[in-house]
C-alpha cells in the first residue's frame, strides 16, 4: 500500500503530529501535551494513536528520533521533523487550507 | 513509585528482547511516568491519575502489537495473538453493528435466508436429477441403462426404454456384460381388498437386479432366482418407506402375507430406505418379475412374444470392457434374436441397443424432469443473485452511514486492510445467520418442491444432510464474498476519507453510481423472471383451456379389480350393475362402459377397407383406433354428435347389426366426397368375410392422448354386440354433477357393495390422466411465479431501504433545500424519479435479455409468443408499481422533514 493510499483521515493525526513537531523535537508525551493544549482538549486522541503515528512516520522517514534527556532528567526518545518531513508538512497544510476555504464558500452560500 | 499495572505487564514480557522492544518499552515506560505525574501535579490521586493515563493511552496490548509490528519486533507467536484479537474485534464489530441497527440486519439475513434457502432446494434437485446415480447403486460409472433405437416404419426412429421379455433374455449372452437384470416401470396395484385395499406402487423385478445393483436389505432377505420362476411360491419385498408407513417398522412383518393384485405374496424382506432400483420413482413392494407376470397376466404372451414390449433392462459392464465393445456386442445379440422378424421384413435389421448412464439426466433419452432441474437451478442462481446485490447495496448504503464511525476508527490508525476484514467479517457473519435461515427454507420449501412439482422422484436421500450443510457453508461464504467485497473495497478507499471533510451529510457520488447500478441489475432481473412466470402462466391457461372435445373437469373413471378370473359375459354383466347402481347416485349425471380410456389406452386393429379407397390414409399417430361403448357413452363424456345418431339401446341387443360411430376426421378420411352416414366399412380389410359396419353417426374431434395433437386422430365406436372388436369393457366413464373428486369416495362404495366378484374398485377423475401432461407447464408456471415474485419482494425491499438511506443521509440537503423554499412536492417527485427511474431502466434491460431468451423457451410455451406484449406490458406496470410503493414511504418522509431539526441533526 502507496502511503498515498492511506487516506486523508489517517493522515489527519499524521498532520497534527507533524505540526506538533514543526517547532521543535519533542518526546512522545511532549506531542500529546502539545495536542491537547492548542486544542484546548477539543480533539481527544488515544494516546496509544499517537504513538502509531509517531512510529508510523518515523518508519516511512518523514521523522527522525534520538534519545535525549528530558525537562527533569530522564532517559526519553525524542522526534524531530526530517526535510521529506517538513515537504509533507506543507504540503497538507496547503491542502487543508483549500479545504477549509472552499467549505467557508459553500457555507456562506448556503445561508 | 509503584508503576502502573499495565507498564508492569510490559516489563513482565522482556526476557531475550531485541534492543528495539527495549526500545519500545522504555519510551512508554517514560510516557506512562510523565502523563501519572503530570496529572498529579494538577491534583489527582496517584490512583486516579494512573487510570487516567491507561484510559487516555487506549488499548494498551493491542496498540503495543501494532507499535512492534510497525517496528519490526514482533514474535510470531504475537502475531498469531494479535490475528485472533482482530477476529475477535470484527465478529464484536459486526455484532455491535447487527445490534444496533436490528432491522437492518433482520433485512439481510430474511434476504439470504430467501435467496440461499432457494439455491439448497435446486442444489437437492439438481443433486438427485443430474449429478448423482440412484442410491445404492454401487459403482455406478459400470452400470448401464439399455436404450433401444429403431425405425418403427414411420419415418422415425425413436430411442425407448422398453424391452420385451425375449429381448431381455438375449442379453444374458452378452460376454461384456458382467450381469443383466429386468425391471417394470412403478405402476399401482391394489393391495387386501374391500374397504381395507389401497393402492401401492408396485415394481417387479429380476431377482438378478439386486446382486447387480450391490445393495444389501434392511431386513431379511431379497428374492432370488428360485423365487423368479414361474410357479413359485410368491414372495414380497417392501420398501424401508412402506415397511414404516405401513407396518410402523415391526421386523415381525418377515412372513406376513399381501395380497396384492392377483396374487398372494409373502413378505421375505425389506429394501433399505431410499432404495429405488436404477430409477427415481418411489416404491412401495418389490415382486419377483416372472411370477408377478404370471399371476397379473396369465398365459405365456408376456414371455415370448417379440411384440409386448413391456420392461427395462440394466447392465453391468465387465470391468475391462469399453462401451463401444459392450454396445456393438449388444447390438449383434439383439439382432440375432429377432433375425427371423428382420428375414420377414417386420423388424428393423439396422435397429441398435444404446447404453445410457443410471443417472437419471444422461441418458440419451432424459425425462422432462431432468430437463426442468437444470432451469430451476439457473432460476434460483438469478434469484440469488438478486439477493446478494441486495445485500451488496444495503451494506453499501449503510457503509455511507457509518462514515463518521470508518472516519475515526481509521483516524486511530485502523488500517485498510483491517477495515477490509471488519467489513468482510460482517458480511460473513450476516451470510451464516441467513445461511441458518436458508436451512429452515430448504427444509420447508424443499418438501414444497419435491411433492408439488417432481410427484415422480423419490426424495429421500440420507447423503443429503452433509452434502446439503456443505452447499450451505460454500454457497453462503460466497455471497458474503459477492455482497461484502464490494461494499468493503468502497468503504475502505477514498470514501472514508471524504467522510471527515464532508461528514455523513453528502452521498458520495462513486458509491451513488454503483448502487444504482446494483438497483437496475436487480430489476432487470425481476422482470427477466416476471417475464418468464408471464409466459408460462399463459401457457398454462392455455394448454388447460384448449378444448379436448370431451370434458375432462367433469368425469371420473371406474376401473374393476376381480376377485377371481372371469369370462367376458360375466364381466360385462357386472359392469352394467355397476353402471346402472353408480348412475342412481345423485352425485352422478351418467355413466358408460368402454373399452378404451383418454389419455391411457387405445386399441387399434388395423387399418380398415374401405369400398371406393385404395387403402385408408396413414396417420402419424397410428390407428385407427377403436373404441367399444354403451350408448351413454357421448353424453357422458360431453361429445356432441355432429350428424346422425350416437348408439342407441337397440344396438345393445344381442343380435343387433354391427353400427359404428366415426370421428369427423376419420369420416373425412375414408369419404372425403361421399356422405359417410349408412356407408359400409370393414374393419378388417384382409378378412374377405369381414362384415359390413354401418356408419350411423358422426362424432366430433377429440384428443385421444395427447393434449397437443397437430393433427386429429381417426377413431370409431361401435356397439357392444359388434363381432370384430371383442372383449369386455375395461372401465365405467362416469359424468358427475360437481367436481368429480368430490364424488369418488360415494362410487367407490357403491362399487364395491355391488357384487363380491370386485375386490375393490379403482377410482379416479379423468383429470388425473391428463395432469402429467401440463406438468412442464405447470412446473414453469410455479417455479417462474414464485421465483419471481420471491425476486420481485427481494427487489421491492431493497429499493426501499436504499431510498430510505438515501433519504435519511440526505436529510440535511433536503432540509437545506426545503428551508431554502423548495416546494415539498419537488422534493417528493426527486425522491419517487429516483425510484421510478432505476425500475425503468431495468424493466428495459430485463425485457431486452428476456427477448433474447425468447427463443430458448419458445418450444416449451403452448399458444403463447415468447414476445408477447402482454406479459411485457404487466410486467412493466408491476416492477413500476412496486417502485412507486417502494419509494412511497421513504418520500412521504421527505415531505415532512423539518429544516431545522434537519440542520440541527448535523
Amino acid at each position: 500500500m502507496s502511503p498515498k493510499q492511506l487516506g486523508l483521515l489517517q493522515g489527519t493525526l499524521d498532520v497534527l503530529v507533524l505540526q506538533a513537531l514543526a517547532g521543535e523535537p519533542r518526546h512522545g508525551y511532549g506531542v500529546a501535551e502539545w495536542i491537547r493544549r492548542t486544542s484546548d482538549g477539543t480533539l481527544e486522541i488515544e494516546d496509544g494513536a499517537l504513538y502509531t503515528s509517531l512510529h508510523r512516520m518515523a518508519k516511512r522517514e518523514l521523522l527522525a528520533s534520538t534519545w535525549g534527556v528530558s525537562e527533569n532528567n530522564r532517559r526519553a526518545k525524542y522526534y524531530s521533523l526530517t526535510p521529506h518531513g517538513r515537504r509533507e508538512l506543507e504540503a497538507s497544510t496547503q491542502e487543508w487550507a483549500l479545504y477549509a476555504e472552499a467549505m467557508a464558500k459553500v457555507l456562506a452560500a448556503g445561508r | 513509585m509503584a508503576l502502573p499495572k499495565g507498564i508492569r505487564r510490559l516489563f513482565r514480557v522482556g526476557a531475550g528482547r531485541r534492543d528495539a522492544t527495549k526500545d519500545l518499552d522504555e519510551e512508554l515506560a517514560f510516557h506512562f511516568e510523565e502523563t501519572v505525574r503530570a496529572l498529579m501535579t494538577q491534583g489527582m490521586s496517584e490512583a486516579a491519575a494512573r487510570r487516567e493515563a491507561e484510559r487516555r493511552f487506549g488499548n494498551e496490548a493491542a496498540y503495543r502489537r501494532a507499535l512492534e509490528r510497525i517496528d519490526g519486533t514482533g514474535t510470531g507467536k504475537e502475531r498469531g495473538v494479535e490475528r485472533m484479537d482482530v477476529l475477535r474485534s470484527n465478529l464484536t464489530f459486526a455484532f455491535r453493528g447487527m445490534r444496533r441497527s436490528p432491522g437492518f440486519a433482520g433485512a439481510i439475513i430474511t434476504i439470504l435466508a430467501l435467496g440461499i434457502g432457494a439455491n439448497a432446494v435446486m442444489f437437492g434437485v439438481v443433486d438427485r436429477l443430474l449429478l448423482s446415480p440412484p442410491q445404492h447403486v454401487r459403482d455406478a460409472d459400470r452400470v448401464r441403462d439399455v436404450f433401444i433405437e429403431r425405425d418403427i416404419f414411420n419415418g422415425t426412429r425413436p430411442v425407448s426404454r422398453t424391452l420385451t421379455f425375449p429381448d431381455y433374455v438375449d442379453l444374458e449372452r452378452v460376454q461384456s456384460f458382467r450381469s443383466v437384470a429386468a425391471y417394470t416401470q412403478a405402476e399401482p396395484l391394489t393391495m387386501g381388498r374391500g374397504e381395507e385395499s389401497e393402492r401401492i406402487r408396485m415394481i417387479s423385478a429380476s431377482a438378478s437386479l439386486f446382486p447387480l445393483v450391490g445393495v444389501a436389505p434392511e431386513l431379511g432377505r431379497f428374492f432370488n432366482p428360485e423365487d423368479d420362476r414361474l410357479g413359485a411360491s410368491p414372495v414380497a419385498v417392501l420398501s424401508e418407506e412402506f415397511w414404516k408407513r405401513r407396518f410402523g417398522s415391526d421386523p415381525e412383518v418377515l412372513g406376513h402375507k399381501l395380497e396384492i393384485g392377483q396374487g398372494t405374496y409373502e413378505v421375505v424382506g425389506v429394501a433399505p430406505a431410499g432404495f429405488t432400483g436404477v430409477e427415481l420413482e418411489p416404491v412401495d413392494v418389490w415382486l419377483p418379475i416372472e411370477r408377478a407376470q404370471e399371476l397379473e397376466q396369465g398365459g405365456t404372451q408376456w414371455r415370448d412374444n417379440r411384440n409386448w414390449w413391456w420392461l427395462r433392462s440394466v447392465v453391468r459392464l465387465r470391468d475391462d470392457v469399453s462401451d463401444e465393445v459392450a454396445t456393438a456386442e449388444a447390438t449383434a445379440a439383439h439382432r440375432a434374436g429377432r433375425q427371423e422378424l428382420i428375414e420377414q421384413d417386420r423388424y428393423d435389421a439396422n435397429a441398435e441397443l444404446v447404453l445410457g448412464s443410471v443417472i437419471a439426466a444422461r441418458g440419451p433419452d432424459p425425462s422432462a424432469e431432468a430437463r426442468v432441474a437444470g432451469w430451476l437451478a439457473g432460476v434460483s442462481a438469478i434469484v440469488l443473485l438478486i439477493a446478494c446485490f441486495n445485500v451488496a447495496n444495503l451494506l453499501l448504503a449503510r457503509a455511507a452511514r457509518w462514515r463518521r464511525e470508518l472516519a475515526v476508527r481509521t483516524a486511530l490508525g485502523v488500517s485498510r486492510g483491517r477495515l477490509l476484514g471488519q467489513l468482510l467479517t460482517e458480511s460473513l457473519a450476516l451470510a451464516l445467520l441467513g445461511a441458518v435461515g436458508a436451512l429452515l427454507v430448504a427444509r420447508w420449501g424443499g418438501d414444497v418442491i419435491h411433492q408439488v412439482l417432481l410427484p415422480n422422484v423419490a426424495f429421500t436421500d440420507q447423503t443429503m444432510g452433509r452434502r446439503l450443510l456443505a452447499f450451505l457453508a460454500v454457497s453462503s461464504a460466497v455471497t458474503a464474498l459477492l455482497a461484502g467485497l464490494l461494499p468493503a473495497l468502497q468503504a475502505s478507499r477514498g470514501e472514508v476519507a471524504d467522510a471527515l471533510r464532508a461528514g455523513a451529510r453528502s452521498i458520495s457520488h462513486g458509491s451513488g453510481r454503483l448502487r444504482a447500478a446494483l438497483l437496475v441489475g436487480q430489476a432487470t432481473l425481476s422482470a427477466v423472471l416476471l417475464i418468464g412466470a408471464g409466459l408460462f402462466v399463459l401457457s398454462l391457461r392455455g394448454a388447460l383451456g384448449t378444448d379436448l372435445g370431451f370434458d375432462p373437469e367433469r368425469v371420473a373413471i371406474v376401473g374393476l379389480e376381480w376377485s377371481e378370473t372371469l369370462p367376458r359375459d360375466e364381466r360385462l354383466r357386472v359392469f352394467r350393475e355397476v353402471a346402472e347402481r353408480v348412475r342412481a347416485l345423485p352425485q352422478v349425471d351418467d355413466a358408460a362402459l368402454a373399452m378404451t380410456i383418454p389419455f391411457y389406452s387405445s386399441i387399434g386393429i388395423g387399418r380398415p377397407r374401405v369400398p371406393g379407397l385404395d387403402s385408408f390414409p396413414r396417420h402419424p399417430s397410428g390407428g385407427p383406433y377403436v373404441n367399444k361403448v354403451s350408448p351413454e357413452y357421448f353424453h357422458t363424456m360431453g361429445l356432441e354428435i355432429l350428424r346422425g345418431r350416437g348408439l342407441e339401446a337397440s344396438d345393445e341387443a344381442p343380435e343387433a347389426a354391427p353400427v359404428a360411430v366415426l370421428t369427423e376426421s376419420m369420416a373425412r378420411a375414408a369419404w372425403p366426397d361421399a356422405d359417410p352416414l349408412g356407408q359400409c366399412i370393414y374393419l378388417d380389410r384382409n378378412d374377405e368375410d369381414s362384415p359390413c359396419t354401418t356408419v350411423v353417426g358422426i362424432v366430433e374431434n377429440f384428443r385421444r392422448q395427447e393434449l397437443i395433437e397437430p393433427q386429429p386422430h381417426f377413431m370409431y365406436f361401435v356397439n357392444q354386440g359388434h363381432p370384430e372388436a371383442v372383449g369386455p369393457p375395461q372401465a365405467l366413464m362416469v359424468r358427475t354433477v360437481g367436481p368429480p373428486a368430490d364424488a369418488l369416495a360415494e362410487i367407490a362404495a357403491v362399487v364395491r357393495s355391488t357384487s363380491p366378484l370386485i375386490r375393490a374398485p379403482v377410482v379416479r377423475s379423468l383429470m388425473d390422466n391428463i395432469e402429467p401432461q401440463l406438468r412442464s407447464w405447470r412446473l414453469g408456471a410455479s417455479m417462474f411465479s414464485v421465483f419471481g415474485l420471491l425476486a420481485l419482494v427481494v427487489a421491492a425491499l431493497g429499493l426501499y431501504s436504499v431510498l430510505a438511506f438515501d433519504v435519511a443521509l440526505r436529510q440535511s440537503e433536503l432540509g437545506i433545500r426545503a428551508a431554502l423554499g423548495a416546494a415539498r412536492s419537488r422534493l417528493v417527485s426527486i425522491v419517487l424519479r429516483r425510484a421510478v427511474a432505476l425500475v425503468a431502466a431495468g424493466v428495459v434491460l430485463g425485457s431486452a435479455a428476456a427477448v433474447a431468451a425468447a427463443r430458448f423457451v419458445g418450444a416449451l410455451l403452448y399458444e403463447v409468443s415468447p414476445t408477447s406484449p402482454l406479459v411485457y406490458a404487466g410486467v412493466a406496470v408491476v416492477l413500476l408499481m412496486v417502485a412507486g410503493i417502494a419509494g412511497s414511504v421513504p418520500a412521504w418522509r421527505v415531505a415532512r422533514i423539518d429544516p431545522r431539526s434537519a440542520l440541527q441533526a448535523e
